[in-house]
């Protein structure tokens, strides 16, 4: 009866140690997928040069609603020093992206990952979760944390060290 | 009926073990939109949780602890 106990165990952690090696998440210094082969709906923004800011969000995520005014001010504040931000919606319904874009108009380009394939690809590990992209296509950082008063201060600190990374105009 | 021979005992094992893990599945954050829906929220009809609450405290002399989250999002 041990032997069988024991085999038992062998296979819970065979099918435990399958679960945690599917599931790794991405980190910085790691390579970000290349968009134009995500088959997102809607159009990617020219990233050639600058620092990408990805926004993973959806509409039914209350944090991330509130944290898309921040981003909107980081577009405003640093959108001509270098920063592309890319709103990604991970949204199953459309139309209920779109009823919240009718709403809440935002300045920066917004996609919806609809086959979830850059999601799967990049595996957020909450939501929202915002992801600093290179010049390079390496991740500089990763921010997935609970939106509250200090968020806009870490996200600026990061948007900043970012832009650091970008290189020196000639 | 025949009983089982070791091998064939620990191969049924196995496959028991394989048919009940193959429905556990981690909802992954993004994945989360119908958990995130009102209607997943416990408390989302404020009559019957007044009501709940008035016959737990009738009945239990208790009142309160329904502070455990169900459903929801689990957004950051």
């Amino acid at each position: 009866m041990q032997k069988y106990v024991k085999r038992g165990g062998l296979a819970i952690a065979v099918l435990f140690a399958l679960t945690a090696f599917a599931a790794s998440e991405t980190k910085p210094g790691d390579k970000f997928p290349n968009l134009a082969k995500m088959e997102l709906e809607g159009t990617i923004p020219d990233t050639k040069g600058k620092v990408l800011m990805v926004d993973f969000w959806a509409s039914w995520c209350d944090p991330c609603k509130r944290a898309f005014p921040i981003v909107k001010e980081l577009h405003e504040k640093y959108a001509d020093k270098g920063l592309v931000i890319l709103a990604v919606s991970l949204d199953e319904n459309r139309k209920e992206m779109q009823r919240f874009l009718a709403d809440h108009p935002v300045p920066f380009a917004v996609v919806r990952d609809a086959r979830e394939t850059l999601a799967r690809a990049v595996r957020p590990p909450g939501m929202p979760t915002t992801i600093f992209v290179r010049p390079d296509g390496t991740i500089h950082s990763i921010v997935s944390e609970a939106v509250d008063s200090g968020f806009k201060e870490k996200l600026t600190k990061m948007v900043e060290d970012a832009l650091k990374t970008l290189p020196p105009k000639q | 009926m025949k009983r089982f021979t070791p091998k064939g005992r620990s191969w049924l094992l196995g496959l028991g073990f394989v048919a009940l893990f193959s429905g556990c599945t981690h909802v992954q954050p993004w994945q989360r939109g119908t958990l995130a829906d009102r209607t997943m929220r416990a408390d989302r009809d404020p009559l019957g949780t007044a009501a709940s609450e008035h016959i737990w405290f009738s009945r239990e002399a208790v009142t309160g602890g329904r502070g455990v989250g169900g459903g929801g999002c689990g957004c950051n």
